[in-house]
């Protein structure tokens, strides 16, 4: 470690206060009291369904298409993972299901 | 379970029409059938003046049993991930204090493994504040996608912001709560839940190092799983117009992930799909009126649940 301890709280400090800054601000700029603009409505309608799918290409991101494993581990746990939900539609089971093919990928192919 | 399916709420209405909720686990899954307005209007403990200790007790305790099984998967990814950020603060010489503060404290999973290499180079506390801005602009999408669930939460409210990670905002901005379960205390207790985990496993692994019992490669997969689940399960039980929007999430971000790379595609695949929303907004704004965010706009004012009764037995 290179800082002081002080440097590290500090530096600590300002990573809080501008990840808190990114959480509080749309409640801040739009509070409970006031009736947000039409505009912010209809975001607030779209936006989960669109940020649930970027949530899925943010967490596949590192897939390594062109070298390793060429993604194939990904792969094959999404497609298991979308066939057992669209069979049983049971959270808990899906993820299982997919996360053991993946472990099992990795651990034991490539 | 007993105490979760009191037959009156909080305002004194009557809910024996109700359908009771069976096993956790076995409701979960159609807990997570996603639909963001869905949320009907559940009792507020903070408008029951006049209810007892007891009571309050029991719609906490409620909310607790619908909100655990939800945050299951979360629970092993986080204490794994977690464990793996403990881990590599100890092998870079901090003790687990940083990691546990940290992990309570920043609580953004991303921003605080980028926070151990700022810690490792020159003190520049407006970089790192201007780096974490960055790293968690997503942020500013979920606080305008919970503006209206979060409305008249009280007390509960400013630790919801705090604690909305990704995992988090995804079961609350997705989940179908059954009309018995209080709002307010589902949704802290799916953020608790989730950030205990979280520095649970950040201090356990800064405490024990690597010596892991047993080969955990490939268990992180469990929170791109669980995201995939929860676009399935939004993609599956909706219509045309929510599968356009989640169209634009995914090729927006698909689109800025081969043109700026995975490091630098959050704040433009924000910035396009806020464009795409805008000139869309013709096609995609009847979206509310159409689903059934409408009858839940109206039983909110009438306080009259039975349209949304309705539609969820026409739904189930």
């Amino acid at each position: 470690m290179t800082m002081t301890i002080w440097q590290g709280v500090i530096t600590i400090v300002a990573v809080v206060i501008g990840t808190m800054l990114t959480r509080f601000l749309p409640f801040i700029v739009f509070p409970e009291s006031k009736q947000p603009p039409r505009i912010v409505e209809y975001l607030g309608a779209v936006l989960p369904y669109a940020m649930t799918g970027l949530l899925v290409v943010y967490a596949l991101r590192n897939t390594p298409i062109t070298t390793g494993s060429h993604g194939v581990p990904e792969l094959a746990a999404c497609a298991v993972l979308v066939a057992l939900h669209c069979w049983k539609r049971n959270m808990l089971l899906s993820i299982a299901g997919g996360t053991i093919v993946y472990m099992l990928l990795v651990q034991l192919v490539f | 379970m007993v105490t979760g399916q009191s037959p009156i709420d909080q305002s004194g209405r009557t809910l024996t029409g109700n359908p009771v909720p069976d096993s956790p686990t076995h409701a979960a899954d159609r807990r997570i059938v996603a639909d963001t307005y869905a949320i009907p209007n559940a009792p507020s403990t903070a408008d029951g003046g006049r209810s007892t200790v007891h009571q309050s007790h029991s719609v906490c305790w409620a909310a607790l049993k619908a909100a655990f099984p939800l945050t299951i998967p979360i629970c092993l990814g986080f204490l794994f991930l977690g464990a793996s950020y403990g881990i590599l603060m100890g092998t870079k010489g901090f003790s687990f204090i940083w990691p546990m503060c940290m992990s309570a404290f920043i609580f953004a999973g991303s921003m605080e493994f980028v926070t151990v290499n700022l810690l490792l180079s020159a003190f520049n506390p407006v970089a790192a504040f201007l780096l974490a801005l960055m790293v968690n602009a997503r942020h500013l999408f979920y606080g305008l996608s919970m503006l209206k669930s979060f409305k008249g939460l009280g007390w509960k409210r400013p630790y919801l912001i705090f604690g909305m990670c990704d995992e988090t905002f995804a079961i609350n901005s997705t989940a179908k709560i059954p009309q018995d379960i209080d709002r307010g205390w589902f949704y802290w207790w799916v953020t608790a839940c989730n950030q205990s985990y979280w520095v649970v496993g950040a201090t356990v692994g800064g405490l024990i190092g690597s010596h892991l019992p047993f080969n955990t490669d490939g268990l992180e997969f469990v929170l791109t799983a669980l995201f995939l689940v929860i676009f399935l399960d939004q993609w599956l039980s909706n219509a045309h117009r929510e599968h356009l929007a989640a169209m634009i999430g995914v090729l927006s971000s698909l689109a800025c992930l081969v043109i700026f790379g995975a490091d630098d595609f959050m704040i433009p695949s924000m910035a396009v799909m806020l464009v795409a929303f805008i000139v869309l907004r013709p096609h995609l704004d009847i979206l509310k009126p159409n689903t059934e965010s409408a009858a839940n706009d109206d039983a909110v004012s009438s306080s009259d649940n039975n349209e949304i009764k309705n539609e969820k037995e026409t739904k189930a």
